[in-house]
């Protein structure tokens, strides 16, 4: 998939350039704006910089009065100090409504504003009662009293502010040994808001991001019999089918009109690519896969019916697209791996199965490569450069010392990426060739 | 439509707030005057502003001291039972799941139960003050402090003053 899908806005105030120096027209940019969907005109005026900017501004003056509480004024009597606290909350709330109707932009600001006040408020209270028994409850009232905003304006800043705050949630009460059961809503909640509001890539992986981290630590939950942050090797296998099945969502999305759901089928389709090439690097070392191995145990069974699971929605999910062989049997290696893991003892397996990951490294990148150069991408094919890279880099510093190993790698490495030149080369002779016909 | 509901919002987090405001306060209204053995320390948080972090002796129990058939879990809610020393200092007397019918009682959440040591939060373990006066509260009152606290009939515990403890080392 096309990165372009991910910069369009950039491609709409470039259109406008072209349209300025007279290279097409103005219908001609308009068109090409709805190809991807973003309007030409509006993108003239409002960048994602200035968003940023505005938001980060309206954050900053909210963290200024939450420090200044911090500093507990002891000289503004206590109910002085919290009435003043809810009524300026209350007073920039009602406020934001009446921007809001006429400007929903400013509205949505000050709304942000609005629910940083509200939680300088519970700091406050908390603060003035000496309140300390469980301080997650505090930052809980946050995160669900901002959360009717992002809900009713659909606005993707108040949601990632709301749901950012319910992570902060998440991960105090995990580190205390609790179990946010309350987090779900939250994660509905993003849901609702990405399928009803304008393409947000950061409330997307956000989103993607909370409901990995909950699903992970409800097994986590399952097999260690306590509430904790501790990674399980059986983790490491959830995580993979969990990448599988967004990978299968991402082609379903592909599969739709809308062009929201296709931006959001590139993202995904990206960030599973990065993720998959991250692990295979982890996994190109022996010390995993042994840490693996002696952790898995037939006790662990349990773990292949949640990948049966797992494979089951990523099947489901790849139905009818391009992409259903490679997740059955990607999915069907991974099980197969969990269980000879669990029930046999090979000796040196360790070793090999190191081996074959440097192997799958080595062939991703090249096909990465070809991927790239066939249809034109250039992220697959500097993706595919820079694994092939680092999988030399890695396996030299396994080597140093043995000259004759690492010349012979290097040379392996060599005749690839010489591979790659002539094959890019025969393929824009094939281009010419045709475009002359 | 969409205003009333922002109007609706708004409302949400008003009564959140006083909501939070009347359960801190309640003890105030309702509740009996204790006093714990304390011990402040000073840590320094720059969101929830400077505290003095309280130790007391009724945070720290061991199982040999009360009555204590099984295993607590993390997170639990236990209710200890307060007894009046001479000094006038409150001391607990024992735990249990279940509220006492009657008597003065602390409702806490464990945090950690092993080893036979039982280790107890009852929401009242930090004491907001100015930066000055939390350190100074640690340099003054390391070895003889006393917390003054309401409890609620329910065992909701609220932390009024810190104070010097009469029978303290001078």
């Amino acid at each position: 998939m096309r990165l372009i899908r991910l910069l369009k806005n950039d491609l709409a105030r470039e259109a406008s350039d072209w349209v300025d120096d007279e290279l097409i027209s103005r219908q001609q940019a308009e068109a090409i704006c709805q190809r991807y969907d973003v309007d030409f005109h509006q993108a003239q005026n409002h960048s994602l910089g200035y968003r940023v900017l505005i938001a980060l501004g309206l954050l900053f003056m909210g963290t200024a009065l939450i420090i200044l509480i911090g500093a507990n004024w002891e000289d503004i009597p206590r109910a002085l100090r919290m009435w003043g606290m809810i009524a300026l909350t209350v007073s920039t709330q009602s406020f934001a409504v009446f921007r809001y109707r006429s400007n929903e932009s400013a509205g949505v600001g000050l709304f942000l504003l609005g629910n940083v006040f509200f939680g300088a408020s519970i700091i406050l209270i908390a603060q003035v009662y000496h309140l300390g028994e469980h301080m997650p409850d505090g930052i809980f009232w946050w995160a669900l009293g901002s959360l009717p905003f992002a809900l009713i304006t659909r606005s993707v800043w108040l949601m990632l502010f709301s749901l950012v705050l319910a992570l902060i949630w998440f991960f105090v009460e995990a580190h205390m040994g609790f179990n946010p059961s309350a987090f779900p809503v939250f994660l509905v909640a993003a849901c609702f808001v990405l399928v009803v509001s304008r393409q947000s890539i950061l409330l997307l992986l956000s989103t993607v991001f909370a409901l990995f981290v909950y699903i992970q630590y409800q097994f986590t939950q399952y097999w260690s019999h306590h509430f904790s942050l501790d990674i399980w090797a059986a983790n490491a296998f959830v995580s993979a089918n969990l990448f599988l099945a967004t990978y299968a969502l991402s082609h379903r999305l592909r599969m739709s009109a809308a062009v929201k759901a296709q931006d959001y089928a590139a993202v995904l389709s990206i960030w599973v690519l990065r993720f998959a090439l991250l692990g295979l690097l982890i996994m190109s070392f022996e010390t995993p896969w042994r840490e693996l191995a002696e952790e898995m145990n037939p006790s662990h069974t349990s773990l292949l019916y949640v990948l049966c699971a797992l494979m089951a929605l990523g099947v489901m999910l790849a139905l009818n697209t391009a992409r259903l062989r490679l997740v059955l049997l990607l999915n069907m290696g991974l099980i197969g791996l969990a269980a000879v893991l669990m029930f046999y003892s090979v000796p040196d397996l360790a070793t090999v199965l190191q081996v074959l990951s440097n192997i799958a490294l080595v062939v991703t990148g090249i096909v990465l490569i070809m991927r790239g150069i066939q249809r034109g991408i250039s992220h697959y094919f500097f993706l595919g450069v820079l694994s092939l890279l680092l999988t030399a880099l890695l396996r030299y510093a396994d080597l140093i010392g043995d000259y004759l190993g690492g010349a012979l790698l290097f040379l392996f490495f060599s005749a690839l990426l010489l591979g790659s030149a002539k094959y890019w080369k025969s393929q824009q002779i094939a281009q010419e060739s045709t475009d002359e016909n | 439509m969409k205003t009333k509901a922002l109007w609706a919002a708004i409302a949400f987090q008003f009564f959140i707030l006083t909501g939070m405001y009347a359960q801190a306060h309640w003890p105030v209204l309702v509740g009996v005057e204790v006093s714990l053995k304390t011990v402040p320390v000073d840590p320094r948080s720059l969101f929830r502003g400077n505290y003095a972090r309280m130790n007391y002796d009724i945070s720290r129990l061991s199982d040999e001291d009360l009555d204590l058939s099984m295993p607590l879990r993390k997170g639990e809610v236990v209710y200890v039972l307060l007894q009046e020393a001479q000094s006038g200092i409150h001391e607990a007397a024992s735990v249990s799941l279940e509220s006492p019918d009657e008597g003065l009682f602390i409702r806490g959440r464990v945090r950690s139960h092993h080893s036979g040591q039982l280790h107890i939060r009852y929401g009242i373990e930090a004491y907001f003050a100015p930066k000055e006066k939390a350190l100074a509260l640690e340099k003054t009152l390391r070895h003889s402090a006393k917390a003054e606290l309401m409890i609620a009939p329910s065992g909701k515990a609220l932390l009024i003053d810190v104070v010097p403890r009469q029978d303290g080392p001078k």
